[in-house]
């Protein structure tokens, strides 16, 4: 296979996706790791959500890893996420990427007639996949030459589906992990039958239609590879409610204000409490004498996870008028000092940002609360950052 | 399942190293953990919070059983990262997204796997939580400071 190469189409990175962990340089030491169990990678595309790195520069990464780093973007549309390579000015100039509803055919055909070329992503997925929106809607392929069919962060249903359609439509398929985290990068990949080693290159590939979706084991020399999955063969195991259409309303002048949210006391009792119900073991949090003895802080401290047990005020509100119901979408904790028995931790607490995009639920909207812990001296011991997410899961009366 | 008496150090970590914790959290185990709080029963997302607790209020909102709190869930994956730095380890940051609804009762492997382990003393990890359905209801990163031999 010496003139065939391997890329994971579908990649995220900390430099342009709000929802992503990994960063890339983090997947160019993965992808060398890779290799040396064996694995073929080439490079990977990074397709940001409605972001194009137009400024990045990542050929220090390429040279020291030899790792080819192309870019493209992850759009979202009427049907659905599309990938879109071969991303130029012109094609930028012709949308507003933030937009959550862009015309899936014209998205398809401007990118062919800019020199790029579109790509349906995660075809099987409820709502943001092409499989449900020709289903239900009978909405035409007419603009659509291809699809991701085998994707890293889809069931196996979810890509059957997607396989099935490309065999009823004759649509060729790619694969991408949609990597968000370092490890999941090349899970899934397209193997080409050519060389590529920039954008143009990816997009002539693309339009000649000799590649395939793989996974990463069938890349091993010798490696015998897997049926591709059909969703006849496959139980569906997701249940998703329907998308409401009503507008966002919010108060966005709270953005940005700092207020205090009240505050947690720390005692032996709610550290013991803490690691009871975590069914912690460590003595660094559940042995005083240890602790005073052996540990580095000269006597107990707190799990860094018990400030999620502080019972406070919910801080400002930007009132969202969406949605029937929310989630926690995320949470980023990091910490500064140790939190000790008899600390007062105060809290102070604004929202950071709100935003909206799709998902397998439909349309959601994010409220992204920043939030600062100090302790009685005035010290910062932490800060968590938690993103709510509000989304429609009963069908609304028109 | 490591031991957290263990210290770990950073001369003896490599990339692709992975461990492992099973962890089931019990409806005892959750209304121990809401107990603290001083609302009971919120993770910092208001509406319907009784799905933590309550069969009836989880089904309402199409959900087969009562689920375990966001908050709880990075509990959980913080304890795999604490016992397995041991003692004079230090988690700089953790970063996590809940992606489907973990479940009362759900057995689940929270799993870490070292994805940098290059610049001196910091270890970086991927995180998750996996059940038995094959489902990843929690993803995440985490950045450690660890002790080096000797040092």
């Amino acid at each position: 296979m010496p003139d065939h190469s391997y890329f994971d189409l579908h990649v995220h990175s900390t430099d342009g996706s709000d929802d992503a962990g990994g960063t890339v340089e983090g997947y160019c030491k993965w992808v060398e790791a890779r290799r040396k169990n064996g694995y073929h990678v080439d490079g990977f595309v990074l397709t940001e959500h409605r972001c194009y790195l137009d400024d990045a520069d990542y050929t220090a990464f390429t040279e020291q890893y030899n790792v080819t780093i192309l870019r493209g973007i992850e759009v979202e549309t009427d049907v659905g996420h599309v990938l879109v390579y071969g991303v130029n000015a012109d094609f930028l100039g012709r949308f507003d990427l933030s937009d959550i509803a862009l015309p899936y055919a014209e998205v398809f055909q401007t990118a062919e007639e800019t020199g790029g070329i579109a790509v349906g992503a995660h075809a099987g997925r409820p709502r943001i996949g092409l499989v449900e929106h020709v289903g239900e809607r009978g909405v035409s392929l007419d603009a659509v030459g291809i699809i991701e069919a085998l994707n890293g962060g889809s069931s196996d249903y979810e890509n059957g589906r997607s396989f099935d359609l490309a065999e009823q439509h004759a649509l060729l398929t790619v694969g991408g992990s949609d990597a968000h985290f370092v490890s999941a990068l090349g899970r899934c990949l397209t193997e080409f039958d050519v060389p590529v080693t920039t954008n143009e290159e990816l997009v002539a590939a693309l339009r000649s239609g000799a590649f395939r979706p793989v996974r990463v084991e069938d890349t091993r020399e010798g490696s015998e590879r897997k049926a591709l999955p059909s969703a006849s063969h496959i139980p569906s195991t997701s249940g998703q409610g329907e998308l409401g259409g009503e507008a966002v309303e919010l108060d966005e002048s709270v953005i940005g204000q700092e207020v205090s949210v009240g505050s947690l006391e720390v005692t032996l009792d709610s550290i013991a409490n803490y690691c009871e119900a975590l069914e912690e073991t460590n003595p660094l949090y559940t042995d005083a004498t240890w602790a005073e003895n052996e540990g580095p802080y000269g006597g107990l401290v707190a799990p860094p996870g018990i400030l999620n047990t502080a019972g406070l005020r919910q801080g400002p509100d930007p009132q969202i008028r969406f949605g029937d119901q929310s989630f926690m979408a995320g949470s980023r904790l990091e910490t500064f000092s140790p939190i000790k028995p008899g600390d007062t931790i105060d809290a102070f607490t604004q929202v950071k940002e709100v935003y909206e995009k799709t998902g397998r639920s439909g349309r959601m909207v994010f409220v992204v609360r920043h939030t600062r812990y100090a302790n009685q001296d005035g010290v910062d011991v932490a800060a968590t950052e938690n993103s709510v997410v509000f989304r429609q899961t009963k069908a609304l009366d028109d | 399942m490591s031991d957290p008496l263990e210290q770990r150090y950073f001369d003896d970590v490599d990339l692709g190293d992975e461990f492992e914790e099973i962890q089931q959290p019990s409806t005892e185990h959750v209304q121990q953990f809401l107990g603290q709080t001083a609302r009971g029963q919120s993770d910092g997302s208001d509406r319907g919070a009784g799905r933590f607790t309550d069969t009836a209020a989880a089904r309402s909102q199409g959900l087969e059983r009562p689920i375990v709190p966001g908050t709880m869930s990075m509990a959980m994956i913080t304890r795999l990262v604490t016992d397995w730095m041991g003692p004079l380890g230090h988690i700089v940051q953790l970063d996590v997204s809940y992606r489907r609804p973990v479940l009362h009762g759900d057995r689940l492997r929270s799993v870490a796997l070292v994805t940098d382990a290059g610049t001196s003393p910091r270890v970086h990890l991927d995180l998750s939580l996996e059940n038995d359905r094959g489902e990843r209801p929690l993803q995440g990163t985490a950045v450690v400071e660890l002790p080096l031999r000797g040092g």
